[in-house]
Order: C-alpha cells, then sequence, then structure tokens
C-alpha cells in the first residue's frame, strides 16, 4: 500500500522574509492539504512596551527594510491620535508623497525583481535563470525599467527622509522637516520617465495575460472579501480615509468602516503550525470571514482613482471580471496600476503652490492615552495600536500587518494551486514553482507580520526517517 | 587648491565607493564608516554610497562611474587586516533574491548599460559581529589602511 507523503518547500524563495510550504499527499498521492507556513520570529509588539510614545515611529520603522514608511506613517498617525493634534495641510501631503514613494519602490520590488522571471520567462523556466539576470537576457529593458523604476521611489525616500531604509522623518505631529525647492525640483523632473515606464510594464504585462490563462483560473481565484481604504468618493488613497468591504459579487459588504474602529469587525486567531496570525472579518466568524488586502483589494473596492491614466486602467481591470476581480495572479497588474496612480499622483502633490511650506509639524503633549493608526502600506492596510501611561510610556502595542490579513488566503490559495499542479507520482519544478509563484503573487512580507509573543502557540515534531511522527511537545 | 594627487585622479574618471553592511551590528558597519572617511579625503572625486545589502539599483550608480569601490567587513581572516582584489563580471551561477555580490552588480551594470567600469573589493577583516555601533579596536585602526587601498588603487 502506498504511503501518505509530505511535500516541503523550504525555504520560499523570492519573497521578503522566511517560510516554507507544506503540500500533504493521500495514499494516491493527491493532495489534500497544503499550508504556509511562517518560520521566523520578531516580536516588536512586547519589546516597545515602556519606550516612550515619542520613539514609536523610529521604532516601527525597523521592523522592515523594504516599508519601513509605511509603518512610520501609521505609527505617526497613532502618535497623532495620542498627541490629539491635527497636523498641518502640507506636513499630510509630504507624508503622502513619502508613502507613494514607498509603494512605488515597493511594488517594483515585487513586480520587477521577484514576480518578472516567472512572468517573462514562464513558470517552467529552469530555476538557475528564474531571476533578474534571467530578465535581463530576455529583456534587457524590462530589467532596466524595474531598477530604474524601484531606484526611482528609493530617491524620493531618500531626499524627504534623509536615508533609503529606516528613515525618521516623519514624527508624531507631522514632519520634522519641510521639503526643500531642490528635492521637489529633482523629483519633479524625474516622474515623465517613471510614468513612461509604468504605462511600458503595464502594456507589456496586459500582453502576457493570455499565456497565463490557466494560473489565472486557479492561482487564488476563489470567492472572498476584499479590503481597503477609500475616500469619501469611493477613490484610491493610502493615507487616510474609511474602510470599504466588498464581497467576491463585487458588492458593497461594510462602507464608512471608521480604521481606528478595527477591533469591533475584524478579528485574529493563531494557529499553531505558524507565526502569522490569521485575520478575519469578524461578523462572518473564522473561517468564513476570509478576507483579501493589498492592490488587487484595493482595486476592487475602488470606484475610481482620480488621476487620469490610472483611472483608464483602473476601468479596464474593473472590466476583466462583471464581480469582484477573484484571481490573485490578478495583484501583479493592480500593483502596476497603482504605482501609474502614485506617479501621476506625486506630480499633482508637488506642483501645490504650498508644498514647500515651512509649517510642517504641529507640537503637544499627550491629550489621550490610547491611539490607533491605520494607512494603507504597499501590502495592503496597516493598523498601529497603542495604549500609554501618564508617563507617555507605551504600555500595550498591537500591530495588525497586511500579510497576517492575507494569511488565509495565500493558504487557500497554497491548497488551490497544488491540488490544479502538483501531482504526487512524479514532481517537476514547474509544479513547485507555481505553489511559490502563487505566495509571490501576495508579495508577502513576513518580517513585518510576526508579532505575535506571548500568544503564539509553539509545536515542535519529531519526525521519523518515514515521516512518522514519532514525539511532539506542544505549548 | 586641489593637491597634486586629487588632479591627478580626477584626470583618472570618477570614483565610485559603495560601502556595505549594518552599522548596528558593530564591525559590520566598517565599511560605512571607511567610506565616509573617504568622502572626507576626496570630496571632489568621489561619490560614496552606504547600503546594508548590494541590490539591483546600484547597477546604475555603478555604469556611471569609471572605478567603483566596494568596501565590506568579512569574517575571515585576522582581525583588522585588509584584503584588496579586483572583481570580475560573471558568466555563470548569476542569483539573485536579496540581494547581490559586488561580482553581480558589475555583471548587471556591464549587461544593461553596456559600460566597463574597473571594480575592487576591499575586505576589512572584524572582529566583533555584536548589536552596537562601535567599531572594535582592531576594526578602527583597519581606516587608515582602507585609505592607503583606495590611494594604491587609484594610481594604478
Amino acid at each position: 500500500m502506498a504511503e501518505r507523503k509530505t511535500i516541503i518547500i523550504d525555504p520560499v524563495t523570492r519573497i521578503e522574509g522566511h517560510s516554507k510550504i507544506t503540500i500533504h499527499l493521500d495514499e494516491q498521492g493527491h493532495v489534500e492539504d497544503a499550508r504556509f507556513h511562517v518560520t521566523q520570529f520578531r516580536g516588536f509588539e512586547k519589546f516597545c512596551e515602556g519606550r516612550p510614545f515619542s520613539e514609536m515611529p523610529s521604532l516601527m520603522a525597523r521592523i522592515c527594510g523594504i516599508c519601513p514608511v509605511s509603518h512610520l506613517i501609521a505609527s505617526a498617525k497613532a502618535c497623532d491620535a495620542l498627541l490629539a493634534v491635527k497636523i498641518p495641510p502640507i506636513a499630510e501631503k509630504l507624508r503622502r508623497i513619502f508613502g507613494m514613494a514607498q509603494v512605488i519602490q515597493s511594488h517594483a520590488l515585487s513586480l520587477f525583481h521577484l514576480s518578472s522571471p516567472d512572468l517573462l520567462l514562464g513558470m517552467d523556466a529552469d530555476p538557475a535563470d528564474s531571476n533578474i539576470f534571467g530578465v535581463l537576457e530576455k529583456d534587457p529593458q524590462l530589467a532596466r525599467d524595474g531598477i530604474a523604476l524601484r531606484k526611482f521611489g528609493q530617491q524620493i525616500i531618500e531626499r524627504l527622509g534623509g536615508k533609503r531604509i529606516h528613515p525618521a522623518w516623519v514624527v508624531p505631529g507631522g514632519v520634522s522637516d519641510p521639503l526643500c525647492g531642490e528635492d521637489r525640483d529633482f523629483i519633479l523632473k524625474a516622474i515623465p520617465d517613471a510614468f513612461a515606464i509604468a504605462n511600458r510594464s503595464l502594456a507589456w504585462l496586459k500582453s502576457t495575460m493570455e499565456k497565463f490563462r490557466d494560473e489565472i483560473g486557479s492561482f487564488g481565484n476563489f470567492p472572498s472579501l476584499f479590503m481597503g481604504t477609500v475616500k469619501e468618493d469611493g477613490g484610491l488613497t493610502f493615507y487616510d480615509g474609511k474602510l470599504r468591504i466588498v464581497d467576491a459579487g463585487g458588492e458593497i459588504v461594510a462602507n464608512g468602516l471608521d480604521p481606528t474602529q478595527y477591533f469591533e469587525f475584524l478579528g485574529e486567531k493563531v494557529e499553531p503550525w505558524s507565526y502569522l496570525k490569521s485575520a478575519y472579518y469578524k461578523p462572518k466568524g473564522f473561517p468564513h470571514g476570509i478576507y483579501r488586502v493589498g492592490p488587487l483589494a484595493r482595486l476592487n473596492v475602488s470606484d475610481r482613482c482620480g488621476t487620469p491614466r490610472a483611472d483608464q486602467e483602473l476601468a479596464e481591470f474593473h472590466e476583466l471580471q462583471r464581480t469582484a476581480v477573484l484571481s490573485s495572479f490578478h495583484y501583479h497588474q493592480a500593483r502596476l496600476i497603482e504605482i501609474l496612480y502614485c506617479v501621476e499622483r506625486l506630480e499633482q502633490l508637488l506642483n501645490d503652490p504650498e508644498i514647500l511650506s515651512k509649517h510642517v509639524r504641529a507640537s503637544a503633549h499627550p491629550n489621550a492615552l490610547e491611539g490607533v493608526g491605520a494607512a494603507e502600506a504597499p501590502r495592503g492596510t496597516l493598523f498601529h495600536h497603542y495604549k500609554i501611561d501618564e508617563q507617555g510610556l507605551i504600555r500595550w502595542c498591537n500591530l495588525i500587518i497586511a500579510t497576517g490579513q492575507n494569511n488565509l488566503a495565500m493558504n487557500r490559495s497554497v491548497l488551490q494551486v497544488a491540488q490544479r499542479y502538483v501531482h504526487g507520482e512524479k514532481l517537476t519544478h514547474g509544479m513547485l514553482n507555481r505553489v511559490e509563484a502563487v505566495i509571490r503573487a501576495y508579495d508577502p512580507c513576513l518580517s513585518c507580520s510576526t508579532h505575535a509573543v506571548g500568544q503564539m502557540a509553539l509545536k515542535i515534531q519529531l519526525l521519523g526517517p518515514e515521516g512518522a511522527v514519532l514525539d511532539e511537545v506542544a505549548r | 587648491m586641489k593637491s597634486p594627487a586629487e588632479r591627478r585622479w580626477m584626470a583618472m574618471g570618477h570614483l565610485l565607493v559603495v560601502g556595505y553592511g549594518n552599522p548596528l551590528r558593530s564591525d559590520d558597519g566598517i565599511a560605512w564608516r571607511a567610506a565616509e572617511q573617504v568622502r572626507k579625503e576626496l570630496p571632489n572625486i568621489t561619490r560614496v554610497i552606504c547600503v546594508h545589502q548590494l541590490t539591483p539599483e546600484l547597477a546604475e550608480d555603478v555604469a556611471a562611474a569609471d572605478v567603483v569601490i566596494f568596501l565590506d567587513a568579512s569574517d575571515t581572516g585576522e582581525p583588522g587586516g585588509v584584503r584588496c582584489e579586483a572583481v570580475f563580471t560573471r558568466l555563470d551561477g548569476l542569483r539573485f533574491s536579496h540581494h547581490l555580490t559586488p561580482s553581480e552588480v558589475l555583471t548587471l551594470a556591464v549587461r544593461l548599460y553596456s559600460v566597463r567600469p574597473r571594480a575592487f573589493l576591499i575586505s576589512i577583516h572584524a572582529d566583533c559581529f555584536h548589536h552596537g555601533q562601535e567599531l572594535s579596536p582592531a576594526a578602527n585602526q583597519a581606516i587608515p589602511d582602507v585609505l592607503a587601498q583606495v590611494r594604491a588603487l587609484m594610481r594604478t
């Protein structure tokens, strides 16, 4: 009689952070279950306790080398709430610029450096070629475009924040320094090239879609909820607004949700096999409250972008499916549309006649003992929630990260792809690469998302040579 | 007024110094310190970039330079020692997930932008990679040797 088997993909490559995937086969070699395990652990929520709240933005930026700006912004907004101040209007616009630069560089990294080898060379390409060097051999212009676009975002961050990684420019009450004319002009001068790259890349990506008809059909293509922040007019936003949730049919399930009250409608569950918590929409319970965040979700919940070219692309994107766009394969296209939007919006903001204003920070002492900050990070909605004591020291901290909100969907996607492509009798690289590629579509950032110290169950299994569990310790 | 050495170096072209490592892990930040010293000594002819790790975006900067010197901490060798080697492009075994080697950055620059800068790697043998922003005495003492190596490379 044939044995049950487990295929382990460890580590999952071309993602941010460390994880593995297990695919469980039955006696006939059919996929029975599949799981995405996050195997690294951080614990920022715990060791921030006792620190002055004013340190939080800088501390939180250290969570991640890819999206420190998003953590800075969400953290500073939580601190704004502790101060109970309304920050100067230009400070808010500068934060928006900073956040969009982050979106551009992070999305460019995901699409061009990590996923474009799959899209350009195919899912069955030799693993030795599935990297940026393979891309440069096949399409040097695409490789140059990816490098230039990511650098464009990084340079904006460096100009505004003083450095590319872990800048501390966003502070409670606003930003630490105004924008100077030289930096504004530098960014404005670079915008036409970035705009051209975004357009060129979108045209290329859309031209490849026909080749991936099968993957589109099975890469996380299932009904779920989608959540994102929208402006009052239903437009796309990364900085401020209310949360909207739509269902698989594209119908609005909840609208105008106050992100500072996230705990009323979002829950989190701990699983024993991963350091990544699973978020769910409370009214539908666990696991039926599965929802997705990030570029795909943001475009599914948004009625418009608010900039000319991005609006054209959004309209076309919404035509992909009469309902919400369900396949997670379309995260890639959504990412490029968001880049296009950010480039257009940057130009609008930088041409604001008041953008060089020196009044960019409000000062106050703490006026509240609890504050929540939320923003749209590249990978989805990000929440920072702090409680302080009378001395302004952090007493409690909770972070809900986009990757955790996609955890249920990522696991379901891995199972769907494994069941479609993996057969136990004969394994090929292309099969397993597709299982990894669906995870890449979500662009998970695992260093950001593993913070459940004190709550996380730990299970250690001792496996025999045949894979049988010989012993198990759990806490 | 530029020194004769500076004038000679300027005639040789644009120098890019890339220091990489983690300045919060003691001697792993030696490259950042040494790169800053190079910037101070040769402010008019040197562009300095300090990064945590080498990424594809550096290919553009490397392509714009005539001479590129990568500085890095090394966990082998006698602490405080300095080793210099030429960096060449590679034709096979190239991979990228999160970061690149100097050779891979150079390869990207050469293949994408059709340039051929001279490139070198100066490795500084470190003593301590613990948390902290202070350099070990051995690493500190290596900085003048790094500067001497940079000057020597610019003379060749």
